[in-house]
């Protein structure tokens, strides 16, 4: 058995001793083994390196914490990293390093996210997460959608035959507001011709959470039935880890 | 005790590719999935892909990417990308990330094979 798949059995043990409901221990499972991977192939050196996983837990919530020695490729400091998470630097190199992807989703799906120097040398990265028994919740996010047709940037797809139409969304998309967003955009998209482009701007977006995501991929399916396509513009670095996280950079257009 | 991780590709009927993914597959697995699949891609007489999830226990965010890529990839040629014999637990995390609203799914790899025709 493998390190990762040894951490993995541990983690969903103790999730489930713990009380968590089985989707919850699912989830975090995951997120341990992203976290822990991340130590140990940018964290620490094969063979040589001792990577530490910790586990701990009350009546309310547990807390797991990874710590690396540092002697891996990372280059990122604790801070430098919470800072990137928090969305304050930008860096383009860090992506395949620092596992910025990986504690984004760590981040949605726990309670607590920290990140601080381990006194084992290198990082320790800890979330916490209250118990829960019963089944995640739908996904978090949005507040108001604006529609406008729009022919402003129709030159960048050659490809498209139909008119373009531009939603322009806004703030952060979540539990929240996340009716309030989708259902215009499922409307226009019903409404939408054969061959059209969609262009959701995010130039005004900070953060999108999971049931978004669902709902992007849903729509690239409804337009591309239409021989449509629908364009991403104006997408942060964060928003685009996200998307890269999970696969969709490759399938949705995104033009910065 | 987990199941070993395996992956094997499979030609049914000189036309779709089924690949079978066995027990635990994470990051540590990418480079064999790529090296089996991607050789694949080019073949002009395949129609799609099935990924036959019936024995897998788990996917990392690196195999859902791949996975992804694989669809994406299959898509921009007009071939198919098809899931079948997913679990809950493969359920929750393609669906979490969204790629059930993408990839179709089947209980079955027969249902998916079938699907390719008609």
């Amino acid at each position: 058995m493998s390190f990762s798949s040894l951490v993995r059995h541990i983690s969903e043990e103790v999730f489930n001793f713990i009380g968590f409901g089985k989707e919850w221990c699912n989830r975090l499972k995951l997120v341990v083994d992203e976290l822990f991977m991340n130590a140990v192939r940018y964290g620490s050196t094969a063979d040589t390196s001792t990577v530490h996983v910790f586990f701990s837990y009350n009546d309310e919530e547990v807390e797991f914490s990874v710590e690396d020695d540092g002697s891996g490729t990372r280059k990122m400091s604790a801070d430098e990293l919470k800072a990137l998470i928090n969305k304050n630097v930008e860096n383009n190199n860090v992506t395949q390093t620092s596992g910025r992807g990986l504690a984004l989703i760590a981040k949605l799906w726990t309670d607590h996210l920290d990140i601080k120097q381990s006194s084992f040398g290198g990082l320790a990265i800890s979330f916490s997460k209250h118990i829960e028994t019963a089944p995640p919740p739908p996904p978090p996010l949005v507040q108001t959608v604006i529609y406008k047709p729009s022919k402003s940037i129709s030159e960048a797809t050659k490809e498209s035959k139909g008119p373009d139409f531009t939603v322009k969304l806004h703030g952060e998309i979540d539990q929240a507001n996340i009716d309030a967003v989708t259902l215009p955009i499922d409307e226009q998209i019903t409404a939408l011709p054969e061959s059209a482009r969609l262009i959701l701007d995010f130039g005004d977006v900070d953060y999108i959470n999971s049931t978004f995501i669902g709902h992007l991929a849903s729509w690239h399916n409804d337009v591309q039935k239409k021989g449509g396509q629908i364009v991403l513009k104006n997408v942060n670095d964060q928003i685009r880890d996200v998307l890269d996280l999970v696969g969709l950079e490759h399938v949705l257009t995104i033009n910065k | 005790m987990p199941i070993v991780a395996q992956i094997k590709a499979e030609l049914i009927e000189n036309t779709y590719y089924v690949i079978h993914m066995t027990g635990e597959i994470d990051v540590n697995q990418l480079p064999v999935l790529e090296s089996i699949t991607k050789p694949l891609l080019e073949e002009n007489n395949v129609k799609g892909f099935v990924i036959n999830c019936s024995e897998l226990t788990f996917i990392d965010s690196k195999i859902v990417g791949y996975i992804a890529y694989l669809y994406t990839t299959l898509t921009h040629s007009n071939k198919k990308l098809l899931i079948a014999g997913a679990n809950d637990t493969i359920n929750d995390i393609l669906t979490l990330v969204g790629l059930n609203a993408i990839i179709t799914f089947f209980p079955t790899v027969d249902e998916a094979i079938q699907s390719f025709n008609i």
